[in-house]
């Protein structure tokens, strides 16, 4: 697996055009959106959750990525974002182009291939650092850009992998491909649901059917998942 | 209603499910606005409809054609139509006769409301355009109405008016038509017996024996009184009984004179009349005939003048309306709300057929037995390409931060 090293100084970003997204987690429901689910990670003592949909393109990873960057900005918590589904090369850019900005800048090379990332700077030391925009978000990815292939056993060697990186981190985030999907170059989302401590399952009107939401509620159930809470997203529209 | 795994779904709508009233008004309260709009759109349109349309006046009048129609009043046997039912029935006909074809062809011209050359199909339709403009209906076993539409209201009371007086000349001329061949009939039978009854254009005075006619005269004055205890001296057919009754006598003071005296062919008739102190039964037969002539006679005198017709009445004269009977208000009010109802349900139904089932976020996470977290709110603003995922380049630039 490889992780994304942080952003060479030549690019720092001006810190007045920030991306929606800061703006975006900023918002009133999203915040509390944000509290209720930060309230139930600590009072259960849980620091890795999933984020699952039962159809793809229903805003798991638009909905981990606000969550990591509401963490990270507001909380002031370290967090880490796994990918583990083949998206598009869109999604990999916003996972990318939005963390990748706010990566710590500690290390030059980064950790190496396999091996764990570098820590993260202190919190505070960060936060009173000069640069506003710094954010203690992680990326991992176990693709590349254009990669096709994946090991057979990754996402259950996954679990293993992140657990020794999770005392690193305040909250790990796992974005996953849609419940109903069935291509083979993606991780399991069941896999890791339960090599993770909750998940959350994303609904949208696109899975506002009583068929579509019985299978996830079955599958979830039989694989004995534990769930959170659900999270509607409002804006993604039901399919014509 | 209950779907499989457990699914509670209140607001979807299934085929063997009933709609309750909650559901129903939740609905039309969604759609109020729709429904309004629709319901003023279709009533605008109605009443600018109701400007534009030509309006239609309608003149009515009612008659009174007696069942006296069917009789004589001298003569009991002269029609064979006695059940009321027939009776009504034989006016029906009459009137139906009367409104023919080339009544209604020249009423069309009289009324400029035919364009079309005549004879050709278009013509056609336009005369039946026309025969459905009048109408009429029996309103009581002797009373009718007609009734005429046309666009102007003095026009329709007079196109009416032009109906009653075809119809009653329809009456007249069919009853003065029965009495003739009637007449001529009897003629031909007093003929037959060898005897001629002479007069033979109506009203001229017939001439017989002396007997023949003491007997007419004595019949005559029994009528007469018989008359005069319910009319008074003034009426018609007493005024024309008594004239005959003084033919008759003026006949029988001097019985070689009088107008149409047969002459030698009336030997026969002389033989027959005055042949033996007893009457034969040829005479006899003679006499009844030649007494109907006689009445007959007497009836086509009185009923000469067809302004005066005693089984014919206008109850109500042929109106000239006042208010148009057609557009009304109130129709075409009722046409725009029901058309506003039906195109606004016809809309609602479109739209909720495309909404998909009524499962809210709260149900979806009841169903998982987990709370639900919350609703990721949609920004109504350039923040909302950023909720779009499906279009990779749009969220590129959406997330992409602004390069100074």
């Amino acid at each position: 697996m490889r992780t994304k090293q942080a952003a060479p100084e030549a690019e720092r970003i001006d810190p007045e055009a920030r991306s929606p997204l800061f703006e975006y987690v900023r918002y009133t429901e999203f915040k509390r959106i944000l509290g209720q689910i930060a309230l139930s990670l600590d009072k259960e003592g849980y620091n890795s959750i999933t984020v699952l949909s039962e159809l793809p393109e229903e805003g798991k990873t638009f909905f981990a990525s606000a969550i990591a960057l509401g963490y990270s900005l507001l909380l002031e918590r370290r967090v880490l974002v796994v990918n583990t589904a083949s998206h598009a090369q869109y999604r990999s850019l916003l996972h990318q182009r939005v963390f990748q900005n706010g990566t710590w800048s500690g290390g030059t090379a980064g950790p190496a291939r396999g091996g764990p990332p570098s820590p993260p700077p202190d919190a505070a030391a960060g936060a009173a650092g000069s640069d506003p925009l710094r954010l203690g978000i992680d990326l991992i990815s176990p693709f590349d850009d254009g990669a096709s292939d994946l090991p057979v056993s990754s996402d259950f060697q996954l679990g293993k992998y992140i657990e020794s990186l999770k005392n690193n981190y305040d909250l790990v985030i796992f974005d996953t491909c849609a419940l109903s999907a069935n291509n083979k170059n993606n991780m399991d989302p069941v896999v890791i649901a339960r090599q993770s401590d909750t998940a959350i399952l994303l609904t949208s009107w696109r899975s506002m059917d009583p068929g579509i939401l019985s299978r996830a509620r079955e599958r979830l159930k039989h694989w004995n998942i534990r769930l959170m809470g659900t999270i509607f997203n409002s804006g993604v529209k039901a399919e014509k | 209603m209950e779907m499989a795994d457990g699914w509670s779904s209140p607001g979807a709508v299934e085929a063997e499910d009933t709609l309750n009233l909650r559901e129903i008004m939740g609905v039309l309260r969604r759609h109020a606005l729709i429904i309004f709009l629709c319901m003023a759109i279709c009533v605008a349109l109605a009443i600018l409809a109701m400007k534009v349309v030509p309006r239609k006046f309608k003149s009515v009048a009612a008659i009174d054609i007696k069942n006296s129609y069917f009789e004589l009043p001298l003569l009991s046997d002269f029609s064979s139509v006695h059940d009321p039912s027939e009776m009504a029935s034989e006016k029906s006909a009459l009137i139906r006769a009367a409104l023919d074809d080339a009544f209604l062809d020249q009423l069309g011209n009289r009324f400029g409301l035919f364009k079309a050359p005549p004879g050709s199909p278009a013509h056609r339709v336009e005369l039946e355009a026309l025969r459905s403009r009048i109408d009429w209906m029996s309103t009581s076993p002797t009373s009718y109405q007609f009734s005429a539409v046309l666009n102007d209201p003095s026009r329709a009371a007079e196109m009416n008016r032009a109906v009653l007086a075809q119809v009653k000349d329809r009456f007249v001329e069919t009853r003065q038509k029965s009495i003739l061949q009637y007449r001529a009939s009897l003629k031909r039978e007093l003929d037959a017996l060898g005897i001629a009854a002479g007069g033979a254009e109506p009203g001229a005075v017939a001439t017989g024996g002396a007997d023949l006619a003491s007997e007419e005269l004595a019949e005559l004055e029994r009528r007469i009184q018989a008359l005069k205890s319910q009319y008074t001296e003034d009426h018609p057919m007493v005024v024309a009984l008594v004239r005959r009754a003084e033919l008759l006598r003026k006949m029988i003071k001097n019985p070689g004179g009088g107008a149409g005296t047969a002459q030698d062919g009336a030997s026969p008739r002389r033989e027959a009349l005055e042949g033996g102190s007893a009457r034969s039964p040829k005479s006899e037969i003679y006499g009844e005939l030649f007494k109907k002539v006689n009445y007959l006679d007497v009836v086509l005198e009185l009923e000469k003048d067809r302004s005066v017709v005693p089984y014919f009445d206008v109850i109500e004269e042929p109106s000239i309306p006042v208010s148009p009977v057609f557009p009304k208000l109130k129709n075409f009010l009722l046409a725009g709300v029901i058309g506003g109802g039906i195109l606004s349900g016809v809309l609602i139904g479109f739209l909720e057929l495309r909404r998909t089932a009524e499962i809210s976020p709260q149900e979806i996470s009841a169903a998982f037995g987990v709370p639900l977290l919350g609703v990721l709110p949609y920004l109504n603003s350039r923040q909302d390409r950023v909720i779009e995922a499906r279009r990779g380049d749009e969220l590129n630039e959406a997330i992409l931060p602004r390069r100074s």
